[in-house]
């Protein structure tokens, strides 16, 4: 570019950022994209305590039929999962009962006890009554006759435990395809992980009762994460824009030093 | 929005491919936005803060702020084509987000760089 120049040593870039013009600018556009990542940042929040809400709602809805949520026939619906229910009915046979091994409650290694209740319609539903440190303990004793407990619904375990079929009443994980094997009749296609008897006869000594696991996330506000997505573009693009009307200038004022002794054009300032 | 036209940029001089290119992105994308902008403050909110129905909101709202992205794309690379003063591309900016503004500034632009 000066080549025909020896004094005219080309200007280096950050001698034109550090002028008063780019570099306030530069200022102006980092207090803009903290703002607009600021923004951003809020939205998440938003979609967050949604969510959140969102979630909390399932648990503390007041507990309704099991039948009314879904049918034995029917797959268990995601919305019912997390969700409290009763259930009315007479405790199955006492040889139904199975253990489901692998359990840690407060640190401690031991069992599920999980007991069909016979519904008045038709089939089952298997109920997690509670945990027992081993299968041989006093609490493991099943109950009978008729029963209303409340209970939380849920899904079966991803872990294929088929293979336990033949190994007895002990099962390494919760599954009702495993289980509808070991009975005569239809089952409810979820658990029943049971918080208390409403009414019916009380073991004593009872299982400890198991807490239920955390509900699944009920997502809200996805707009909102879309709105989060697009703070942080903005705030890129302001500083991206910098960058670009720097280089612009840089380069506009270099042709202009080159083209100064032709024409003095003192217009394209930026 | 007077801004200082180059004397490169006037309507008297016909316009590069370059530039005319670029302002036929920024014209098209100027319309949709300014579209998606009426249907997201007169259907959009209303549903949604006073019929409390968001669904329309859901889909609009995310939406224009995308479309707003590539207007702001189209609209800086205008005014690099034909080098605006600053202040031209703040409010040209700004117009993309007031209703009716976008076909306001649309059209002057067209105007200004086109000559009818």
């Amino acid at each position: 570019m000066s080549g025909s120049d020896p004094t005219y040593v080309e200007r280096p870039l950050w001698r034109t950022v550090l002028t008063p013009r780019w570099s306030g600018l530069l200022l102006l556009a980092l207090a803009i994209a903290a703002v607009m990542s600021a923004m951003g940042v809020w939205q998440l929040d938003v979609y967050r305590s949604k969510t959140a809400a969102a979630t909390a709602q399932r648990v503390s809805a007041s507990a309704v039929g099991l039948q009314s949520l879904f049918s034995v026939d029917e797959g268990l619906p995601a919305k019912a999962v997390g969700r409290r229910v009763t259930v009315e009915g007479t405790w199955g046979p006492a040889a139904d009962q199975v253990f489901i091994a692998d359990r840690l409650q407060d640190g401690q290694n031991g069992f599920w006890a999980v007991s069909p209740v016979m519904l008045p319609s038709s089939g089952a539903v298997m109920v997690v009554r509670g945990w027992v440190p081993s299968v041989t303990d006093p609490a493991v004793q099943a109950p009978t006759g008729p029963v209303r407990l409340t209970g939380v619904v849920a899904a079966s375990e991803a872990e294929d435990s088929s293979g336990d079929a033949a190994k007895g009443r002990v099962l390494s994980s919760l599954r009702i395809p495993t289980i509808v094997h070991l009975v005569d009749y239809r089952l409810y296609d979820a658990f029943v992980i049971q918080a208390s008897v409403d009414s019916g006869t009380v073991p004593s000594p009872a299982p400890a009762v198991v807490p239920p696991p955390p509900p699944p996330t009920d997502h809200a506000g996805l707009r909102n994460i879309a709105y989060a997505f697009q703070w942080w573009v903005f705030a890129a693009f302001t500083l991206w824009m910098w960058g670009r009307m720097v280089l612009d200038a840089h380069r506009s004022q270099l042709e202009d030093r080159d083209e100064e002794p032709v024409e003095s054009s003192g217009t394209v300032s930026a | 929005m007077t801004s200082s036209a180059d004397p490169a940029t006037s309507a008297s001089q016909p316009l590069t491919p370059a530039v005319r290119g670029a302002l036929v992105r920024y014209r098209v994308i100027a319309w949709v936005v300014g579209v998606m902008l009426l249907l997201l403050v007169f259907v959009a909110m209303p549903l949604k803060y006073f019929a409390d129905n968001p669904s329309a909101m859901d889909v609009i709202g995310p939406l224009h702020g995308f479309l707003y992205m590539v207007y702001l794309v189209a609209t800086f690379d205008l005014f690099r084509r034909v080098r605006w003063s600053f202040p031209r591309l703040v409010l040209m900016a700004l117009a993309g987000t007031i209703p009716f503004l976008s076909f306001y500034a649309e059209r002057k632009t067209s105007h200004e760089l086109l000559g009818h």
